[in-house]
């Protein structure tokens, strides 16, 4: 990670609080993309506002206060960027990305299933055996709840099963 | 004053038939079991069991829906505390201080004082609705453009004072929220704003999608991290129930979110919205311990619990006298009313009054059984988090998927939604809070809106703001309190500097 | 091998229609509504599907594909499979309006991609005027206007809104200038007029009748073509000052394109008698709408007509906004 840096470290330009410094740098790059993004809408027109004004107004605010916190944390001291793990945030966005794409096709109870024991394997101290009998007694379950008791839209199986 | 008795007798008679307290019962508890699922909204519920309720009597018919609508705002708050997901905007607030509270193994308190809040509020605000009912309605009228666009900014003003860290990181993610509430096709000329043509962003995120990412996937991954303390309760279990310390504390904060609850909720452009924030920024502003806030206190579920539910009974008047709905689970009420022939309306109190306080009353009852319903369940809910965190946290994710994929039938929402837990995590990371972000992101398209439409109005003169008598009033509170708010902070800003150099 | 696999489920999918049209329905029928659950849309849709499930004796469920004011639930419907198990309820908004409006892509033809069923209910507008102007009648309004050219202020249900598109279309027929402010709803644009903060409206019967019957505003007109079943004494505008002038807000079930006709006739009998049912005439009629008796011909005549109305007017928005 690139918000690695030892607040410690000397020589060069020292950054005393590299958590604002880090975090408004990605802000200010936020507020230039939406500038970017909404350059083609139009402005004030007469009494009228135009689609445009808001988001320009909103963008260089945020782009005036996040310049100004940066500098700042370039003179006040502040704590380091906390370390970014790589296992859990990957893990569960697989198995929301799984959800998304198997919900369709799949229908609930497979999809159920499959993304609980994808989800699992977001913690290191999951016991594969009772995440299996978890996983599915959770689906039973969810599909009583949503798919009976709730009546929710659902298809229940994959479409070539019906 | 007689008039108040009659009038209540009237609905208390409609409302204790055994057919409708049956139906109001069947609402809670429905209403309760959607609003525990996360996602899962009360809309979807609702719409559909409004074709079986084409069979019952119009009356039985919108107690049942109302019981789910209130239901769902209370199982709402239990989510909230419990696994630090808000279902909805309105208990955005209760998460700060309520899953705080969890983890520090007083959830069995959090979750009473909600309960107790929450029905304190239902009753004072019938009552209110009862005695003021019509009278009220004429204020909803003294707010035009100008009067909401300067309570949008009162409101932003309570997401900045509501920060638990630094007033400009705060203000940094109001505008964040803001930026990103502007997604979406324009109101006024109908063009799409930052939509990339994609047609699923035309509408914009729905807010329910970002409060589930930022919150519930963001608390799940950053649990994740933890091999030690992975399990939510962090300590033991402190009693179930709230001590007399706990009472004394809360007792002020309930009356105060009351009032402002039922006041707001009179307002349907959006006062709702800002109450819960309101009554949680206010307690803060006048605590001797505002440090306390964000860190567990129970004052901080107390107030905005009872102002929500105030509101979400006062906001009843605008909806059955002007038919103007506050949120969209109202909206479908309104839809159901006009299916069974009755039409919201200024006549409806005269003209149906049977239905009217029939209704009132029945609120009434339907918050006391919701608190008997739900104080014996705290036992149960706080068990439910001495689930080992490895089996409980996959439960988690897939309610939350299934959830918000019920709500539109969208994949779409579902990946923002894990698109958002990502940027939460990162937020977290740099600590930056949701809370202030999810504000703007509610109120930015009302204060546009009624900017814009302000000043069309009034033919392009700007000082129209500061003319209208109520709404300079609002902007000068907005000016004092972020006076009040930003001043200290710039003098702790000043000592950091002098103390490290 | 794209090609072959392709052929292979034009023939697999040709083969399930053909075997649809001996029993049709044999599975649940899904009537994919593009709005939000809650709205008016969704309501009809709601109540079509249960007179549907009792009328073909299977079961009819309601799927909200809810955003971009009914274009991604249209789209989706115009994409899927015409085997006779999915039908959109469509809104005049996304048929005959949107389509045509400059800039707008939407990725479906609404007349070739979609094949019409049935309309299930129509709202008329209503004009409704402040009570503190002085204007009686639509002569009264067309003076005032130009009289004070700009200076009326017009409220409407927002984006895409035929409340929005009428009054330009009168403008336009009346050569007169007036100035649009949007809200997000009709109803929300109604009180705007209780409230004083807008002058007048062509505002959905279904918005406008509680105030009318309150008495909190003046009505001057509707947009029919005949006279309204709720104020036979109110003129229509097309007969008072502007001939020819027919804005109605429809809702209708329609199906992908290729959906095989036999279904088309057998939902549009259906549908049909759902129009003369005495029970939802009831309702719909309370609510401020009507129903009426369409055969798919019918209706694709009227989609047409719209076109040809708003086609020329959305064109001229757009001309006058690049100037």
């Amino acid at each position: 990670m690139t918000d690695g840096v030892d607040p410690k470290a000397h020589g060069g330009l020292r950054i005393r609080n590299p958590q604002d410094f880090w975090g408004c740098l990605a802000l200010i790059g936020l507020a230039l993309f939406s500038l970017w993004a909404g350059s083609d809408l139009p402005g004030i027109q007469g009494f009228s506002f135009g689609p445009g004004t808001a988001p320009r107004v909103f963008a260089v605010c945020l782009l005036v206060l996040a310049g100004g916190v940066l500098l700042w944390s370039i003179i006040a001291a502040g704590p380091a960027v906390g370390r970014f793990h790589a296992r859990g945030p990957i893990v569960v966005m697989a198995s929301i990305l799984a959800f998304a794409a198997m919900i369709r096709p799949l229908g609930l109870f497979i999809t159920t299933f499959a993304c609980f024991m994808i989800a699992a394997a977001a913690s290191k101290e999951t016991r594969w055996l009772e995440t299996t009998l978890t996983a599915f007694f959770f689906t039973i379950g969810a599909v009583l709840l949503f798919f009976y008791g709730l009546s929710l839209q659902f298809q229940l199986w994959p479409a070539f099963m019906q | 004053m007689a008039d108040l008795f009659s009038n209540l007798s009237l609905g208390f008679l409609v409302a204790a038939s055994l057919q409708n307290l049956l139906l109001c019962l069947i609402g809670v508890i429905v209403g309760t079991l959607v609003g525990v699922l996360p996602g899962v909204g009360s809309v979807a519920t609702i719409a559909m069991l409004l074709p079986i309720t084409f069979g019952l009597p119009p009356i039985g018919a919108l107690i049942m829906l109302a019981g789910i609508y209130y239901g769902a705002q209370y199982g709402g708050s239990t989510t909230s505390i419990l696994v630090n997901i808000p279902g909805e905007a309105t208990s955005v607030v209760t998460t700060l201080d309520g899953h705080q509270m969890a983890q520090q193994g007083r959830a069995g308190p959090a979750l009473a004082i909600a309960a107790i809040g929450s029905f304190f509020a239902g009753c004072v605000a019938t009552l209110l609705v009862a005695a003021l009912g019509a009278p009220l309605t004429s204020i909803a009228l003294l707010f035009r453009p100008p009067e909401y666009f300067s309570l949008m900014v009162v409101g932003l003003i309570f997401a900045v004072v509501l920060a638990k860290g630094s007033i400009p990181k705060a203000i940094l993610m109001v505008l964040v929220g803001l930026l990103m509430s502007q997604i979406g096709q324009d109101l006024e000329t109908g063009v799409g704003r930052m939509t990339f043509n994609i047609p699923d962003l035309a509408d914009g995120i729905h807010l329910s999608v970002v409060a589930m990412g930022l919150f519930g996937f963001t608390e799940i991954i950053r649990n994740l991290e933890n091999n030690t303390s992975r399990d939510i309760l962090k300590t033991k279990i402190d009693g179930l129930m709230p001590k007399r310390a706990d009472l004394v504390a809360s007792a002020p904060a309930i009356g105060r979110g009351t009032i402002l609850g039922s006041i707001l909720g009179i307002l349907p452009g959006g006062g709702a919205i800002i109450a819960s924030f309101a009554a949680y920024g206010l307690e803060k502003k006048i605590s001797k311990h505002p440090e306390d806030f964000g860190r567990g206190t129970i004052v901080g579920v107390a107030a905005p619990e009872s102002a929500n539910n105030a509101a979400a009974q006062t906001s009843f008047i605008p909806l059955l006298t002007l038919g103007i709905p506050p949120n969209a689970v109202m909206a479908l009420m309104v839809g159901a009313m006009t299916l069974h022939g009755i039409v919201p309306g200024p006549q409806i109190i005269t003209k149906q009054p049977e239905l009217f306080w029939g209704m009132i009353a029945s609120m009434w009852i339907g918050n006391l059984m919701l608190i008997i319903i739900n104080l014996p369940m705290i036992g149960i809910w706080v068990r439910l988090l001495r689930i080992p965190y490895r089996s409980l946290f996959p439960c988690i994710i897939l309610f939350c998927c299934i959830g918000i994929y019920s709500v539109n039938n969208s994949t779409f929402d579902v990946v923002m939604a894990g698109v958002f837990g990502l940027v939460g995590y990162w937020m977290a990371k740099h600590d930056f809070e949701p809370a202030p972000l999810v504000l703007g992101w509610v109120l930015g398209p009302l204060m546009e809106e009624n900017l814009r439409r302000a000043i069309l109005i009034s033919h392009g003169d700007y000082t129209v703001f500061f003319r209208q008598p109520i709404s300079a009033a609002l902007l000068a509170i907005a000016a004092g309190i972020l006076i009040v708010a930003v001043l200290p902070t710039i003098k702790r800003k000043r000592e950091t500097v002098f103390v490290d150099d | 091998m794209k090609t072959l696999v392709s052929s292979m489920l034009a023939l697999v999918l040709a083969a399930g229609a053909a075997q649809a049209q001996d029993a049709w329905p044999k599975r649940t029928i899904t009537l994919v509504v593009p709005y939000g659950a809650g709205g008016y849309t969704d309501l009809i849709g709601r109540m079509t599907a249960s007179y549907l499930e009792k009328e073909l004796g299977k079961s009819v469920v309601v799927e909200n594909r809810a955003g971009g004011g009914g274009i991604v639930g249209t789209g989706a419907v115009s994409r899927s499979a015409p085997d006779g198990y999915t039908f959109c309820v469509c809104s005049v908004g996304a048929i005959s309006v949107v389509p045509f409006a400059q800039g707008q892509k939407v990725g479906y033809d609404p007349v070739k991609d979609l094949i019409p069923v049935s309309i299930l209910s129509t709202i008329s507008q209503a004009v409704v005027v402040k009570k503190s102007l002085p204007i009686n009648s639509m002569a009264d309004l067309v003076a005032h206007a130009k009289a004070n050219p700009g200076k009326l202020n017009y409220g409407s249900s927002g984006l895409a809104g035929l409340t929005h598109y009428a009054v330009e279309l009168f403008q336009s027929r009346t050569g007169t200038k007036m100035n649009h402010i949007p809200y997000k709803t009709g109803a929300q644009g109604v009180l705007a007029i209780v409230s004083g903060e807008v002058d007048f409206a062509f505002a959905n019967m279904t918005d406008a009748l509680p105030q009318i019957e309150a008495g909190t505003v003046r009505t001057l007109a509707v947009t029919s073509l005949g006279r309204s079943p709720y104020f036979p004494d109110l003129p229509s505008v097309h007969e008072s000052i502007s001939p020819g002038f027919v804005v109605e807000t429809w809702n209708g079930l329609m199906a992908p394109a290729k959906t095989p006709e036999p279904i088309i006739r057998r939902m549009s009998e259906a549908l049909m008698k759902m129009a003369e049912d005495v029970e939802v005439k009831k309702a719909m009629i309370k609510a401020g709408a009507n129903t009426v008796k369409t055969t798919p011909d019918q209706y694709a005549k009227q989609i047409q007509d719209e076109i040809a109305q708003w086609k020329p007017l959305l064109a001229e928005i757009a001309g006058t906004k690049q100037q």
